[in-house]
């Protein structure tokens, strides 16, 4: 329980509450009249008169709790006079200020005397203030009418002041998610993951019981699965489901954000870092964009399944080669559908925002293109790293998924070799030779004896 | 049992005086925060985790009916309103009320005197005690029928 900070002493309550009420009773009549003598300069300032109300509302509350009886109703007169202004568009005339700076004048020196004698004044001491402020209050006052009933708002998820309100909330609470995903899933029996999990069920608990306050049903069930998933026990399964159940959420709100849209919220819930978990979910994703990637990934997959089935090929039939002769047919066919295959994956590279990994495709594009028209002979270092380019390409469509923090990029690394691979390649056609085999340049596997790749 | 944690948002600190009296010695409720604007209520909420919060309507900064939107969807604590200016059945309590808010009461008139204390005080310890389901000889402790 938090224990009160409160360092006043409540020995003699009565005495603290007239020092309060002087103090305090000051400071709102000081600021009543700054607002007034505002206001005497320039009548429209509606935060004038906002102030010029909490000022009189504050000290008429104050003499209600010390049962001063006659100031209460000075007050509660002069606080209804601000009313009409702040709230039903009587204009304030020179005649309200200047009564006002008389019920100013007299509250002064009535604050002054009834704190020095802790007692009450006599009520025909503002008998005549009240009387003019009754005049000028049934001058502008309407008849009463039956005070309307407010309703209840029936549907609160689609009123804006809410929307923003959730929508806030939901930003602030998703701003530490990532980082507790990526902590339960890299460690799964330390008390930091312990601890990551009661923060991400708190999480869902807390926007639960929001979402169910505005009538999100889609959403609560999205965030319990959230909340029950993340406490199953540790391994690749939950992992599996968590990251299908962050999907879900992002999903869910990449709805509701749009939704809002129409009801004129711009609350933007800004989700970048669900990447670096590794749940590929980019930022504004509205349900097209789903449909999209999921199509990419499935793509990505069969092409990369084709490419690895010609790179099998490749391999064998460099092995069966002279290391520097010319490729014979079979080896620039299979070449083109190398470069045809890394072709198509440059878009969906672009698409996921894998820029190195698009770079890298068009480079090896241009490598097997050259092999395929004759003027490059397969390597074993360029079969080396389409292949690994391979894996790390079908790793990132995926994610990790399996308890692993998200790797480092391999694709700078990719990328250096294949620029080394490229300007050996320009040296071969000067005739000029770098010093060193390929394969010693980029550290890669010696390739005699006969290589064995496949595996 | 536990006690119950009571916050008070008001800007009148003779008012927070007043709730610190009432709830004073109580066995089974504890004021846990003070705020004085639904500003610094919303920032307190984390850590007070009350289970009533006590709201003013008329304050500086956030007001309470501002407050109550956002306490709608940030906590389960009941709102009691009070207030001096939205007596029951005005537009004004009705508004709160549509906003959420459990109760409206007016704040309670006189209530630093010692003999009218405890007066003014039984409507808000009575309907604290009813909204957190206090009940039996507490309640009628609180509604001076029972001798304390």
């Amino acid at each position: 329980m938090l224990p009160l900070e409160d360092d006043t002493d409540y020995s003699d309550e009565l005495e603290e509450a007239w020092e309060i009420f002087a103090e305090d009773g000051k400071e709102a009549l000081d600021l009543v009249e700054e607002a007034l003598l505002a206001l005497e300069a320039n009548a429209s300032q509606a935060d004038q008169i906002a102030r010029l109300f909490r000022g009189l509302h504050k000290f008429k509350g104050n003499a209600r709790m010390m049962g001063l009886s006659a100031l209460e109703s000075l007050f509660h007169h002069a606080e209804d006079m601000a009313a009409l202004v702040r709230d039903e568009g009587v204009p304030l005339t020179s005649e309200m200020i200047e009564l006002l700076l008389g019920v100013l004048d007299r509250s002064r020196a009535i604050l002054e005397h009834t704190v020095a004698h802790r007692c009450e004044v006599e009520c025909t001491q503002v008998e005549d203030l009240i009387q003019r402020l009754s005049e000028v209050l049934d001058r502008y006052t309407r008849p009463p009418s039956e005070p309307a009933a407010t309703a209840p708002i029936s549907d609160p998820g689609h009123d804006p002041l809410y929307v923003r309100i959730f929508l806030e909330m939901v930003r602030d609470e998703l701003e530490c998610l990532p980082r507790l995903l990526a902590a339960v899933t890299s460690n799964h029996s330390t008390q930091e993951a312990a601890e990551c999990i009661q923060k991400i069920r708190a999480i869902a608990d807390a926007l639960s019981h929001a979402a169910g306050r505005l009538g999100y049903t889609h959403l609560i069930t999205v965030l319990h699965k959230l909340g029950e998933v993340v406490e199953g026990p540790p391994g690749e399964e939950r992992n599996g489901r968590l990251k299908e159940a962050v999907r879900a959420l992002s999903k869910e709100l990449a709805d509701l954000e749009q939704t809002s849209h129409a009801l004129g919220v711009e609350v933007h819930v800004d989700m970048p870092l669900f990447e670096d978990w590794g749940c590929a979910v980019p930022r504004d994703m509205s349900s097209e964009e789903h449909v999209v990637r999921a199509a990419c990934e499935k793509m990505v997959e069969a092409v990369l399944a084709r490419l690895s089935r010609v790179i099998e090929l490749l391999t064998s039939e460099s092995a069966q080669m002279s290391w520097d002769g010319p490729p014979p047919m079979t080896v620039r066919r299979a070449a083109c559908k190398a470069a045809n295959l890394l072709r198509s994956v440059y878009p969906m590279c672009v698409f996921h925002k894998l820029e190195q990994a698009a770079y890298l495709s068009l480079a090896l594009v241009s490598l097997y293109t050259d092999v395929a028209s004759g003027k490059l002979s397969v390597s074993l270092p360029l079969l080396h790293i389409t292949r690994t380019y391979a894996d790390a390409l079908r790793r990132a469509f995926q994610g990790p998924g399996d308890g692993r923090a998200p790797e480092p990029s391999p694709f700078a690394g990719l990328l250096a070799q294949v620029e080394e691979m490229h300007i050996a390649h320009f040296l071969a056609r000067l005739h000029l030779e770098p010093p060193g085999a390929p394969g010693e340049r980029l550290n890669l596997p010696h390739p005699d004896p006969a290589p064995n790749l496949q595996s | 049992m536990e006690r119950k944690k009571i916050m008070i948002v008001d800007d009148a600190p003779l008012m927070r005086l007043v709730i610190h009296n009432l709830l004073r010695g109580d066995p089974h409720l504890c004021l846990v925060a003070f705020a004085s604007n639904g500003q610094e209520a919303l920032d307190k909420l984390p850590e007070a985790e009350p289970d009533l919060i006590l709201l003013d309507l008329d304050m500086p900064v956030m007001d309470g009916l501002e407050f109550l939107r956002h306490a709608r969807l940030k906590t389960r604590a009941r709102v009691v309103v009070l207030t001096s200016i939205a007596p029951r059945g005005s537009p004004r309590a009705l508004q709160a009320q549509a906003l959420g808010a459990d109760a409206v009461i007016s704040k309670p008139s006189g209530a630093v005197s010692y003999d009218l204390a405890d007066k003014a005080g039984n409507e808000i310890k009575q309907t604290i005690y009813q909204l957190l389901g206090i009940t039996g000889e507490l309640q009628e402790r609180a509604a001076g029928t029972m001798p304390q």
